[in-house]
């Protein structure tokens, strides 16, 4: 038990030290590592909260306030998965301890366990905090049961994180079976696994817009709904807020049967899948033919692009945005006509909606979550030697990183805002005025990406996973990233009257140059001496 | 060809990993870097090859400062460290390209400089092969043609012998000696004596960060070996 509560304990400082901001003293480290992890659950907080009492002030007129707990615990298992679903891999299957860990004298029941344990946790923090607002929603619109209910609802809590943890066990153990045993054409594999997974979010996040629309209506359908696929979520609230006993029972049943058949499954092959999932494809017999030449430069963007493409996990956390982007501008593109009569009610109905900035503000948060550089310091961990002792400066070792995104962003930034100026019917110089503001945002993102990756670089991590989904600099260079689409939208609603709906976009364009021209001049001078010290 | 002249470095802790270090390498020299664990031969190896900042001394190859003109001096560099890491997701081959193309090392001259070394340390028929497959002496033996494709000025090695097999370091010590040949210079740290005293022209003992002994190899072993000379110092002082 004592080896099983080390192995429990190094792999939540593990994931613990995943979210840390990199230098300063250990305990202030410690402390930002927590710092992080809080954070993050204040923002489950805050959208439960949201969601909670938008969804009980619809439901409780009609006295089926119990589908609110139903709805909230559907979003909670869907924000966890969000958030481990494609850690998994990474942290059950794929450690870079791999070795060091079987080495030891204990069964390979327990590392899995214990790894699984550290998911779980992580689960856990969303789940509770997903679930708690909605209990206390649920009682402030009167919903009855009062102490007890909050009990019963935190136990199921407890259970119900098992339940992300169960689908992320599995999907990260298809994915890192697709890497070990399908060589090169695993990426595409994993690639295409990860998109079904994203359709998938898409889909289930765009029903429950659609339900909360008009919540009322869907009520009836919704209960019956959950009798089918959804029946342990039923069981969930039939036994938080009825206090149904053989409810609550189904419920546990539902959760820990399934856990625990995946980790019995897993556990008693443990050794046998990491062993397997360790030993790469190999060949002897490659002969040596004409050998390609390039510069420098090109040589270092090849490798950007083989560690991006090459990375599913990285591929589809940092570029999502852009895949988003285009699927948006397609869809606008398709569905103009609709969009073109959704437009003309709006206008007849004189909301005066401004067409342009609200692309703008869908076009530049998009692009705000395209973090390409923000973790690619910290994805060369023990390489980055190779760069350091190559005869190119740190400047052009930034100037290749910044442009891989944008290599990647600006085209499809000009091919969405061209669909979009078709669909929407927006004038050349409106056209003009979107890409300039995106293609700003697109250089100060990626620049502040990498200033953040500098200031905290994670270059000790144990795989891809925790660089790419939980570093301190990907946080922080999301939130700026946003921060700076708020501002602008900020003196967008302060200069509409005096400038227009079109031209008081400009502000926000000279605040994403003076954000460029800020960073790189950071970057040049003690962006530099970071890189050195590194 | 090296020049390192009152070389210091403290790490943010406090500890001062060398200090006042004083070393010359000439073209054509095979110089050995020798000291127990934790003595500064890393530290030193680093900072040389620009891997490493640092603020105390200056450190020229071939002329150029190695933190006013960290190019020019790298370009004329190789560095292997002690336990090189290499990206995972290229090929053997990819990976050589990458670095030739680093160092802009002609198409023709690379073609037949891969070839001649991946033949020598016969791993031509894994280079097609992913670099997370290769064993660590492979990855060692991939490190080394990737240092020495770039036919340096100056070569620097931590421990280039560890991992190597017996055909391998005999194979090494042949190309070492080759480059020495053409005026360029080998600087490496080893804790295999033997090697360092039938190998290098020149050696120097580091203790505690500082250089306690250092000269041609001959002198400074005289009658005794390496082995003895190196253990009497290390018993100094302890």
């Amino acid at each position: 038990m004592r080896k099983f509560y080390a192995l429990v304990k190094l792999n939540l400082k593990a994931m613990l030290s995943s979210f840390r901001f990199g230098g300063g003293k250990k305990r202030r480290r410690a402390a930002s590592g927590l710092g992080a992890l809080i954070f993050m659950a204040v923002l489950a907080l805050y959208l439960s909260g949201t969601y909670s009492f938008m969804f009980a002030a619809q439901l409780a007129p009609i006295g089926m306030l119990k589908l609110e707990i139903l709805m909230m615990s559907v979003l909670a298992v869907v924000m966890g998965l969000v958030f481990t679903l494609f850690a998994a891999q990474g942290v059950i299957f794929g450690g870079r301890d791999n070795d060091l860990m079987l080495a030891m004298p204990v069964s390979a029941f327990s590392l899995m366990l214990a790894r699984t344990l550290a998911l779980y946790v992580e689960n856990l923090v969303f789940t509770l905090f997903i679930m708690m607002p909605a209990g206390v929603a649920y009682l402030v619109f009167g919903g009855g049961g009062g102490a007890v209910f909050l009990i019963v609802l935190t136990l199921c809590t407890l259970f119900l994180a098992l339940v992300p943890t169960f689908f992320s066990l599995i999907f990260g153990f298809v994915l890192a079976w697709a890497s070990g045993k399908l060589g090169g054409r695993s990426k595409l594999l994993s690639n295409l696994l990860y998109l079904a997974a994203f359709a998938v979010f898409m889909v289930l996040l765009m029903r429950m817009n659609l339900a909360m629309g008009d919540l009322a209506s869907y009520a009836m359908g919704i209960e019956g709904a959950f009798s089918g696929w959804g029946l342990p979520f039923l069981l969930l609230a039939q036994a938080a807020c009825e206090g149904n006993i053989l409810s609550l029972l189904g419920f546990v049943a539902f959760c820990v049967a399934p856990f625990l058949l995946v980790v019995w499954l897993f556990a008693g092959r443990y050794k046998k899948i990491v062993t397997s999932l360790g030993a790469r494809s190999a060949r002897s017999d490659y002969r040596l033919g004409r050998v390609s030449a390039s510069g420098a430069r090109s040589a270092l963007l090849k490798k950007e692009a083989g560690k991006f493409f090459g990375t599913p996990i990285y591929l589809f956390n940092s570029g999502m945005g852009l895949i988003l982007l285009l699927g948006a501008a397609a869809a606008a593109l398709v569905f103009k006509s609709k969009l073109g009569g959704l437009l003309a009610e709006l206008e007849a109905a004189g909301s005066g909606l401004p067409v342009l900035p609200l692309a703008a503000l869908a076009v530049c948060f998009l692009l705000s979550t395209v973090m390409i550089t923000a973790p690619s310091i910290s994805l060369e961990g023990k390489q980055l030697w190779i760069l350091k002792e190559a005869p190119i400066s740190a400047r052009g070792v930034f100037l290749v990183k910044v442009g891989f995104q944008l290599l990647l962003e600006l085209p499809s930034l000009l091919i969405s805002t061209i669909c979009l100026a078709f669909a929407l019917g927006l004038s050349a110089v409106d056209w003009l005025l979107l890409f300039a503001l995106g293609a700003a945002l697109s250089v100060c993102t990626a620049l502040l990406g990498l200033f953040a990756n500098l200031c905290m670089p994670k270059l000790d991590a144990p795989n891809d996973t925790v660089v790419v989904k939980q570093s301190a600099s990907v946080m922080v260079a999301m939130l700026g990233g946003m921060g700076l689409v708020l501002a602008g939208a900020v003196l967008f609603v302060l200069t509409r009257g005096l400038l227009g709906p079109t031209l008081a976009l400009l502000p926000g364009l000279v605040l994403f140059l003076a954000g460029c021209a800020v960073l790189w001049r950071l970057l040049a001078t003690r962006g530099e001496q970071m890189f050195l010290e590194l | 060809m090296l020049s390192i002249q009152h070389f210091s470095k403290t790490y943010p802790g406090g500890k001062r990993a060398v200090d006042d270090l004083n070393l010359n390498v000439a073209p054509g020299e095979i110089f050995g870097f020798i000291g127990h664990n934790g003595a500064g031969k890393t530290t030193t190896l680093r900072a040389v090859a620009g891997v490493m900042d640092f603020t105390e001394g200056t450190i020229t190859i071939d002329g150029h400062d190695i933190r006013r003109e960290p190019t020019a001096a790298k370009k004329v560099t190789a560095f292997l460290p002690d336990n090189p890491d290499l990206y995972d997701f290229l090929s053997g081959i990819q990976y050589l390209t990458f670095i030739a193309d680093l160092y802009d090392i002609p198409q023709k001259d690379r073609q037949a400089r891969i070839q001649k070394y991946a033949e020598a340390f016969e791993i031509t028929g894994n280079l097609g092969s992913p670099i997370g497959s290769y064993s660590h002496g492979m990855k060692q033996k991939l490190a080394l043609i990737s240092a020495l494709i770039r036919e340096p000025k100056l070569l620097i090695l931590d421990e280039p012998f560890v991992g190597l097999d017996p055909v391998a370091s005999h194979l090494l010590k042949g190309y070492l000696s080759e480059i020495c040949g053409r005026g360029g210079a080998v600087f490496f740290s080893t804790h295999v004596l033997e090697v360092a005293e039938k190998l290098c022209h020149k050696i120097a003992i580091i203790k505690g960060g500082v250089l306690v002994k250092s000269g041609v190899t001959e002198e400074l072993v005289g009658d005794s070996t390496l082995e003895n000379v190196f253990l009497e110092l290390e018993g100094e002082g302890s």
